[in-house]
């Protein structure tokens, strides 16, 4: 593969939303639940932003369109990959969410703090793993994080959710990650 | 501006900027179904699969100050198979007669090898071979493989902790393979093919890979690069060719003849040791040890194997080797190889003649290489047969000599050919308990007689057990 991810610059914050698109999918690629959980034709990802919340709504705009952009590029286990994104209301709806569009991941947006709780029960009842790029996201209960560190992208997750999700990662993904148990 | 690479063509770039909001879409009770292609094939299929990517490159996983582990942390992100396989031999040997070295210049490393009694070291046991290879396969284009040996435990006079081989293939084509690390010598096809014990017959390798393709310890290997092929000729046929270019390390260290003389053993009869004498060169190759400084120099040596599988269980191989062999890298050796292999229903037929011809100062420096050298002819030749699956007998003869032609007389030459020759005869009997679960276990029993010129003589039973795994 030509090129490696730059490091980037200091003070550079949050992980871009190219940079997370890539890792995003290739962190789905080491799930060996993806076959199992993903039975159609194509992979879906959906991502989830907090209502009224404009910083919420700009992650999940700008996510969505890279993720658009790297699945008109690449597969993930051989299958294209469709975005769509949702606004969170409450669990019930979240729930009905989930069902409808059956997603191989749930990415949650930054501002969904307050909701975590409910993310989280939702997905470990339907067995959907979630990511995020917020990493005190992953602490207080979602699968995994894409997260910046020393200047590093990092992936970072919780394991003992993930089992919970359903979400069963290669060992090849987990001696990269940093555990969170 | 942030960039990443993927497939190679596949290059996304960040802008940087943000994109311009999107119109917020509907409250979830309200969202449409994920649009889907109304036929799957009607979208393009994209460039690569995301699996493809290295991920610790991504991470950038490489080792900094502080961090948990080595650098192999960092190679978790390739998708790499890796396999690990050993070899096995435990001998039993008992041996009658003189003990020592039947070739007339073998160098004796331990007083050992000079007591002509049966009381030292007429029987024992022998971890003849013991090693471990790791080899691994990436993106069915790359295959390190790393080996490490422990052989002939229980004869101190040859235990040697060693790495046999160690080497990365990349597969360009079926065709074509460059190999590059520390490399078996294509030199006949014991050599590569069918050193360890597991895969003969045989208890005992060759005298031609001892004295003439020095195997005694572990496979010839050089380091250097090589490349290497099969190409099919249609059915069962095959043209195989292995060529490269190699630091020629392997070389004499020791003197001819040198070593310590055993209290009470007479100086310079028939070879034996004699304390400190001897030249730096003509030597018996199988006391040649590896890497010395010579091997820094432009001039390196090179080589080839070519075989010909004319048919189905039918190999002809010819082979070459030239390089330096002493260690002020001033004399040159040259080793030529003729192997076949017949393998049809129960029978089991190989042989090589190998001939060596090493570079000395003598006399007739002036008359070139041929009336300037030690030539080492030898040859062997093995038939085998499987009686059933389990029970496969077989009988072995070989023989190395040398002669030294600075000598000016060639009717001497012939008298060298005679006095020098170590001829031995094998007859043994392979077992396979389980020929079909285990094919690569075998237990073997055998009865060596060697002789030297017809007067020294040895006789020696060895057992062995042989496993590959």
């Amino acid at each position: 593969m030509a090129g490696l991810l730059s490091a980037l610059p200091a003070g550079a914050g949050e992980l871009s939303a190219e940079v997370r698109s890539v890792l995003l999918l290739r962190v789905l690629a080491y799930d060996r639940g993806l076959p199992a959980r993903a039975t159609g034709p194509g992979i879906p990802i959906l991502l989830l932003e907090a209502a009224g919340d404009s910083a919420s709504r700009a992650e999940c705009a700008q996510f969505e369109t890279a993720l658009t952009q790297l699945g008109g590029k690449v597969t993930v286990a051989g299958r294209p990959v469709h975005v769509a994104r949702a606004v969170f209301t409450d669990a019930a709806a979240l729930g009905k969410a989930l069902d409808t569009h059956k997603p191989a991941v749930l990415y949650v947006c930054v501002g969904m703090g307050p909701h975590l709780a409910d993310v989280a029960g939702v997905t470990r009842q339907r067995r959907i793993p979630s990511a995020t790029g917020q990493q005190p996201y992953v602490a207080a209960g979602l699968g995994f994080g894409l997260v910046e560190k020393d200047n590093r992208p990092r992936v970072v997750v919780n394991l003992p959710v993930c089992r919970a999700e359903g979400a069963d990662f290669d060992a090849a993904l987990l001696t990269l990650a940093e555990i969170i148990r | 501006m942030l960039s990443l690479g993927l497939a190679p063509g596949l290059l996304l770039a960040a802008d940087g900027d943000v994109t311009t909001p999107a119109p917020a879409p509907a409250p979830v009770a309200e969202a449409a179904p994920l649009p889907a292609p109304a036929n799957v094939t009607d979208v393009p299929a994209p460039a690569a699969d995301i699996g493809a990517l290295d991920l610790g490159q991504l991470l950038g996983t490489g080792l900094r100050a502080g961090d948990l582990g080595s650098f192999g942390m960092s190679l978790g992100g390739q998708k790499a198979t890796v396999e690990f396989h050993g070899f096995l031999t435990l001998d039993f040997n008992e041996r009658w007669g003189d003990l020592a070295n039947l070739a007339p210049d073998r160098v004796r490393r331990t007083p050992a090898r000079d007591l002509g009694n049966t009381l030292v070291g007429a029987t024992y046991f022998d971890l003849g071979q013991a090693g471990l290879v790791a080899r691994g396969g990436i993106a069915d284009r790359v295959f390190p493989e790393l080996a490490f040996s422990f052989n002939h435990t229980g004869d101190n006079d040859l235990e040697e902790l060693e790495v046999p081989w160690a080497f990365v293939d990349f597969r360009v084509m079926d065709w074509l393979v460059l190999r590059a690390g520390y490399i078996p010598v294509p030199l006949g096809a014991v050599n590569e093919y069918h050193w360890a014990d597991f895969l003969r017959p045989t208890a005992s390798l060759p005298l031609t890979n001892i004295h003439l393709i020095p195997g005694e310890l572990q496979p010839w290997s050089e380091v250097g690069v090589q490349v290497r092929g099969r190409v099919p000729l249609g059915g069962e046929r095959s043209f195989s060719y292995a060529a490269y270019v190699v630091n020629g390390g392997l070389s004499q260290v020791l003197p001819a003849n040198a070593g310590e003389a055993a209290e009470g053993a007479e100086a310079g009869e028939g070879g034996e040791a004699v304390a400190g004498s001897g030249p730096l060169e003509g030597g018996d190759p199988a006391d040649f040890e590896g890497e010395y400084t010579f091997t820094k120099v432009a001039d390196k040596a090179f080589g080839g194997r070519a075989s010909l599988v004319a048919a189905r269980g039918v190999e002809l191989g010819l082979s070459g080797y030239t390089g330096h062999y002493t260690v002020d890298g001033r004399r040159r050796i040259l080793v030529l190889d003729a192997d076949v292999g017949l393998e049809f229903s129960q029978v089991t037929l190989r042989g090589e003649a190998v001939l060596v011809q090493q570079e000395i100062s003598g006399a007739l420096v002036d008359k070139g290489p041929l009336l300037n050298s030690v030539f080492r002819p030898g040859a062997y030749v093995l038939f085998a047969y499987a009686l059933t699956p389990r029970l496969e007998p077989y009988a072995q003869w070989d023989f190395v000599t040398r002669v030294d032609t600075t000598t000016q007389d060639a009717g001497e030459w012939f008298t060298q050919v005679l006095e020098g020759a170590v001829v031995r005869s094998i007859i043994g009997v392979a077992v396979r308990p389980l020929p079909i679960q285990v094919p690569r276990t075998l237990v073997k029993a055998e009865a060596l007689v060697t002789t030297l010129h017809g007067e020294r003589t040895e006789l020696a039973i060895r057992a062995q057990v042989a496993t590959g795994f």
